[in-house]
């Protein structure tokens, strides 16, 4: 070999192409700590490490193969002493004298290996980093998710509370406690737009009676049926409630006196004229309607004082309040 | 026939035959990879050549991290061409990676292939002692990729777009274009990972294509105790020992790799090579 190459600051080997050193120069030789004969004619395995030998068999040997050329790869070299060597390596597939020579120049990369490292060890830990963040919005995600559906299952739950709070369970109705609270807020609003509101409170006859003689379950029934004959009779602002008992109630807004007698009567009439699973059910019914600057309390027990007008009149009537002497 | 499919995978079809012979190449390489062996077989059969997505000339906008993040996802890649070929009863050749995809993709279609030819198969590089030899520690594996990683030509385009923030993939570079190797880093290291990583030794019980198992002397990445390993499972196998070295035989050995595979098609295929 030409001294020039043989000494020339880069190593300098060749291959065949099942991989055997051809030639190499003493460059290399001394980087790796080899005397000629150790090398020259052995499968370049021997100066490579582990990871390299499977790098030269993916990518080297067919990149020398299809491309001709190899250029920049870095790989590592391993000396006689089993030290890692980096170097980067640059080969050309040359013709001369009707055989082919993969001819190939390395460098040294110590100083650039460290470095590149460095880098590499920078990008795996923000890789790291952002598989992390990203892992972590996932989680929040999932939380946020469950916080909403846990949400929207407590404002059912308290849609459902709310609904069962108001109403009465046995017919459907409002119970006593939201007809005070409707009262409360409708009667002042009435009152200060001279507008007049009328409140029916409506009793079954004999209804003892019916419990004992036919049994809880045929009363419960009989409630249930006024329940929903009420619900049927009010109009769409109307508000009817089970008062307690046997004894319901209707608010009528925006209905005086000659109006709410009439629906009144039709209930009643109803009442007496319906098909009954046990014979003779018949309801008083007190009304009453609202004078400027009235209670909820004193409406209620005027209409209270004209039910019982109406059970001591024989019952199965209509008393409005404004009759009886006070 | 489904042209995306055909442009995403950049298959070429060659050949005077119509039987259909289908060529995958190994890890991180292209259909480039055949040319010392492919154009034989032109002459009696169909040849079909294409490339993985995120290798060569592919479509790298159809690359989807969950999608391959196993080998099971490039062998959907296999089927998928074989559905838009309406291929029947094809031989698959596979070097390396490439014939544990036609593997996989033939046990869940068999009716598509006839025979698989596999050169410098395993179906598990890692040691699993005592029982099984791979050829490599996780060390060994680890530090390979390793390697890879600071090989990247795409380097500079990755980081640039780490620096630019730019979600869209910059068109790639003329210098890109040209390499055969996979070019992308975060590509790459995938499907090495996947390669690397995959343990498809239960898998070989699932076989029923008869196959060929051709198999180097000296090969660092696929020992001959692999190739043996594989044909001892594999029902319906032939096995040969190649005279050649190294882990690229089709291209290091062209001619013993383009004989053993004539010979073993010609006891099946008497009426497609009769002449040949």
């Amino acid at each position: 070999m030409d001294d020039r190459l043989n000494f020339a600051p880069c190593g300098y080997l060749s291959l065949d192409d099942e991989g055997i050193v051809l030639t190499i120069n003493e460059t290399l030789l001394r980087l790796l700590g080899y005397h000629i004969q150790e090398v020259q004619g052995q499968h370049i395995n021997i100066i490579l490490t582990s990871a390299s030998q499977s790098f030269y068999q993916l990518y080297f040997f067919p990149m020398i193969r299809i491309q001709h050329k190899v250029e920049e790869m870095y790989i590592s070299l391993k000396s006689k002493a089993e030290q890692d060597i980096p170097v980067l390596l640059n080969a050309l597939r040359n013709e001369r004298d009707g055989r082919m020579f993969n001819d190939c120049i390395c460098v040294p990369m110590k100083q650039r290996y460290k470095y590149e490292q460095a880098l590499l060890a920078i990008k795996k830990k923000m890789d790291a980093r952002n598989q992390l963040k990203k892992k972590q919005i996932a989680e929040l995600d999932l939380l946020r998710h469950e916080l909403e559906s846990k949400q929207n299952e407590l404002l059912e739950l308290n849609e459902k509370l709310r609904k069962l709070s108001i109403t009465d369970g046995l017919t459907g109705l409002k119970n006593r406690r939201c007809l005070e609270e409707k009262l409360t807020s409708h009667l002042p609003l009435h009152t200060e737009r001279t507008q007049p509101l009328s409140l029916l409170l409506i009793d079954i006859d004999y209804f003892k009676e019916i419990n004992d003689r036919y049994g809880h379950m045929v009363g419960d029934k009989v409630l249930q049926v006024l329940g929903k004959l009420l619900k049927d009779e009010s109009r769409a602002d109307d508000i009817a409630a089970r008062y307690g008992g046997e004894e319901f109630a209707l608010i009528l807004p925006n209905t005086a006196k000659s109006e709410a007698l009439n629906i009144a009567e039709r209930i009643r009439s109803h009442v007496e004229n319906a098909k009954w699973d046990v014979p003779h059910i018949t309801i008083s019914i007190g009304v009453a309607t609202s004078l400027s600057g009235d209670t909820e309390h004193a409406l209620q027990s005027r209409a209270d004082r004209a039910l019982y007008a109406s059970k001591d009149g024989g019952r199965n009537q209509v008393t409005h309040a404004n009759v009886l002497h006070e | 026939m489904d042209q995306n499919i055909l442009f995403r995978n950049n298959v070429n079809i060659t050949g005077k035959g119509t039987k259909a012979m289908i060529f995958a190449s190994g890890f991180g390489c292209d259909q480039n990879m055949w040319r010392l062996v492919a154009p034989f077989f032109e002459e009696h059969f169909r040849v079909i050549l294409f490339d993985y997505v995120g290798s060569g000339k592919s479509d790298y906008n159809a690359y989807s991290p969950s999608k391959y993040k196993n080998l099971h996802g490039y062998a959907q890649d296999v089927l998928d061409i074989c559905a838009a070929l309406e291929l029947k009863e094809a031989i698959f050749v596979g070097h390396s990676v490439g014939s544990m995809i036609g593997m996989l993709a033939s046990i869940q279609e068999p009716e598509r292939f006839e025979r698989l030819i596999m050169i410098g198969p395993s179906p598990c590089y890692l040691n699993d002692h005592p029982d099984y030899f791979g050829g490599f520690e996780k060390e060994d594996l680890e530090a390979l990729i390793d390697m890879m990683e600071m090989n990247y030509i795409g380097w500079a385009n990755y980081l640039s777009q780490i620096i630019m923030k730019n979600a869209e993939r910059p068109e790639l570079s003329q210098e890109l274009e040209d390499s055969f190797c996979s070019t992308d880093p975060t590509v790459a290291r995938q499907f090495a990972i996947a390669t690397f990583f995959s343990d498809n030794r239960e898998d070989l019980q699932k076989v029923t294509v008869p196959s060929l198992i051709l198999q180097c002397s000296d090969d660092t990445i696929a020992p001959v105790e692999v190739g043996r390993y594989m044909h001892h499972i594999l029902s319906e196998s032939t096995y040969y020992l190649m005279d050649a070295t190294g882990h690229c035989p089709h291209m290091s050995h062209p001619k013993e790799t383009i004989r053993l595979m004539g010979d073993y098609l010609a006891t099946t295929y008497e009426e497609y090579i009769s002449n040949g």
